[in-house]
């Protein structure tokens, strides 16, 4: 049974089909049409909702988290163990909750359509545990993955501004379920009990598995190798609202703690499939800092908060963002079938348009990276028609290490720039065994043009994306010279 | 309410509908609650900017679950064109396609979901035109969504043209004289300075990409 809060009501669903997204069990079973369907992908935000989680730290500290989530592309069996909150949600009879009041006194709403999106966007960004002036820096962010196309985003911004300074001044509150007299705190503590409380079976349903542990999603997953696996679904759940295809059977791979572990060595960082791209931006902006604006830009808020690691590189995409990240880093990925385990380099794993190594029933466990040390030249760009929630033109990593003021063991690797994502081996050749200077790099886009022949596509043509590579490669080398 | 209640200019007044955006109690069309035996639409569209459409083949769209009509260019009873002010906006295709995501054809059925399935399944054949997708090419072979016109006052040399001379004189002409690109549909007969509100289009090439400026300008013929 799936089984979770949608606000303070505990809901059981055990019949609903294993693709049932969140937006059409909220409009369609429940009649909540507050929450609005836009582009049905990912893209619009007009969907967005609020989820409650319970997430702790090494110490046993556990509290909730407010993510928000696009519910058009979320199946409702990735509800489980959660709370789930809508624009519905937030006002307390007819007193509206600090966002919803500014965006009405902003002029935040016109046609409204987009509206209760942004309102949840605020509403996560508002519950965050952070300080309103590291807030307010984050409202861009925060909005990323919300369109309007009428009112204009000054309004809304200034609606922001206008919450989280009444949040300074007043403090942050609850949703209205909080009975009148219990504080924040208990409340919370009260709300962690029981979220806790729904998580102990594993839910088996109408073709959603949910597994707790390792060795049983390995085993199930070798027994039904049909299966589809849900990690955030952000890229699975399009087959579903674009082509309207029905996945009967699902495992969900949210609960099982070995795949979320990440764990920060010396020189290494080892990641779990399932960790969300949210987790690695706050893993990576300590310790990888190169890769920061990348993450920033993979997708939106909403994304980041389901995308996984291993989804992005599961699903073979060309345009992964990850991907040429990983390969600059010669990230070796642990594949998992049944019981066994097997470690391969990610240059192996790539094998054509949507295609890897991965065997029937074998998936990816975790990935390890080495980092760059101080004396490598690391970067990272992504090219796209728009700074936020865009897919990659062109997405290039750079990794120069060097040694007596040498390249050695160059990596140079590309998203966009061929069927699969791509390391350029003769470019890195060229590179290797020479200083970065001018020369070399003149050299080195050369043999980038004769090597990577990309496609023309709606995003770019293929003129444009091998003088991107090219161009971006320049760019390191001016960056590294000032 | 009185007169006091009246909110002022330069005050500032709330959307009457704001209240109900932010908390989601807006009512749209897809959130009122459907009456009994309802049916849906779903449209099928041009996967191509520009073509021929040859045939559609609709067997598998009649056949599949919930389907209750299916209607092509050749059902519309009476007006075929839904432009709202000059004609050229086909309600459904009849033969020549001239967007992406141009209406072919339509499905009703019981469900939202049987409409976008049934749609899936139709089999069009579409024979392919080059799309003129670029606004100089479009401007050099005279690509116009409407006749070249403009909106002049006429003080050429004692000579008018037209009855009015005032602003507001509509010309449509024959681009094809001796004369600029825009001012050859108006200046043709005319003598020494033409006072028109005319445009110039410069065009900068940068990499293949144009750019086209528009100004104003005094000219001579």
């Amino acid at each position: 049974v799936i089984r979770f809060y949608y606000e303070d009501q505990l809901v059981e669903l055990d019949n609903v089909p294993a693709d049932l997204t969140v937006l059409d069990w909220l409009r369609l079973h429940r009649q909540r049409t507050g929450t609005k369907e836009g582009c049905g992908s990912g893209d619009c935000g007009a969907c967005t909702v609020v989820t409650l989680s319970v997430v702790g730290d090494d110490n046993g500290k556990e509290w909730l988290q407010h993510k928000s989530i696009n519910s058009c592309i979320s199946f409702v069996g990735a509800l489980h163990g959660k709370q789930l909150l809508t624009v519905e949600s937030l006002a307390t009879g007819d007193v509206l909750h600090p966002v919803q009041q500014a965006m009405v006194d902003e002029h935040g709403s016109q046609c409204g359509f987009c509206t209760p999106g942004f309102i949840m966007s605020l509403y996560a960004l508002y519950q965050q545990d952070e300080d309103e002036s590291v807030l307010l820096e984050r409202v861009d962010q925060a909005l990323g993955g919300n369109l309007c196309r009428c009112t204009g985003y000054r309004p809304i911004k200034a609606a922001a501004k206008v919450a989280l300074d009444y949040r300074a001044s007043s403090g942050k509150g609850s949703f209205a379920a909080q009975p009148e007299g219990m504080d924040g705190a208990r409340f919370e503590q009260e709300q962690i009990k029981s979220l806790k409380a729904l998580l102990v079976a594993p839910v088996d349903t109408n073709g959603f598995y949910q597994p707790q542990n390792i060795a049983d999603f390995a085993s199930r997953y070798k027994e039904n190798p049909q299966a589809r696996l849900l990690a955030g679904g952000t890229d699975l759940a399009l087959e579903v609202t674009q082509q309207l295809n029905h996945l009967s059977s699902i495992i969900h791979v949210g609960h099982v703690p070995e795949l979320k572990i990440k764990q920060l060595h010396d020189d290494r960082l080892v990641l779990g499939a399932a960790v969300t791209v949210a987790e690695c931006l706050d893993i990576m902006s300590a310790r990888l800092p190169q890769a920061r604006e990348l993450l920033l830009r993979f997708g939106s808020d909403q994304i980041r908060n389901q995308a996984t690691i291993g989804g992005n590189i599961g699903s073979a995409s060309p345009i992964g963002d990850l991907p040429p990240l990983l390969l600059s880093l010669d990230a070796t990925l642990t594949l998992q079938c049944g019981g066994e385990t097997r470690d391969i380099p990610i240059s192996h794993y790539y094998k054509g348009y949507r295609q890897t190594c991965l065997q029937e029933g074998e998936f990816v466990r975790h990935i390890s990276l080495g980092l760059p040390t101080s004396s490598s030249v690391f970067a990272i760009y992504k090219i796209s028609k728009r700074v936020e929630d865009d897919i990659s033109s062109v997405c290039a990593a750079f990794h120069l290490p060097q040694n007596d003021g040498v390249i050695n063991n160059a990596r140079v690797a590309f998203g966009g720039m061929a069927a699969t994502p791509v390391r350029a081996i003769a470019t890195e050749q060229v590179l290797n065994a020479k200083p970065f200077n001018q020369v070399s790099v003149r050299t080195a886009q050369a043999q980038l043009a004769a090597e990577l022949q990309p496609i023309s596509d709606a995003r770019a043509s293929a003129a444009y994306r091998s003088q991107v590579a090219q161009n971006l490669l320049q760019r390191l080398f001016l960056e590294q010279s000032a | 309410m009185t007169k006091h209640d009246v909110v002022l200019a330069g005050k500032s007044a709330t959307h009457d509908s704001a209240r109900e955006h932010v908390s989601g109690r807006a009512r749209y069309v897809d959130d009122m609650e459907s009456p009994a035996g309802l049916l849906h639409v779903a449209i099928g569209t041009s996967p191509v900017a520009h073509g021929t459409l040859s045939s559609i083949d609709l067997k598998a769209v009649w056949a599949a679950s919930g389907v209750v009509d299916v209607i092509t260019f050749d059902d519309l009873p009476h007006e075929t064109d839904i432009a709202p002010v000059f004609p050229g906006d086909p309600l459904l295709v009849d033969d020549e396609i001239s967007h992406v995501g141009q209406p072919l054809f339509a499905v009703a059925a019981k469900t939202h979901q049987q409409a976008r399935w049934a749609v899936l399944q139709a089999q069009t054949v579409i024979e392919e035109k080059q799309a003129l997708l670029d606004l100089v090419e479009a401007m050099d072979t005279q690509h116009y969504v409407r006749p070249p016109h403009q909106m002049r006052r006429c003080n050429a040399s004692g000579k008018r043209r037209g009855k009015a001379n005032g602003w507001g004189v509509w010309w449509k002409g024959d681009p094809r004289d001796g004369l600029c690109r825009f001012c050859r549909p108006v200046c043709d007969a005319s003598r020494g300075e033409c006072q028109l509100s005319l445009v110039q289009t410069r065009r900068y090439d940068h990499d293949g990409q144009a750019s086209w400026f528009f100004k104003p300008l005094r000219c001579r013929v």
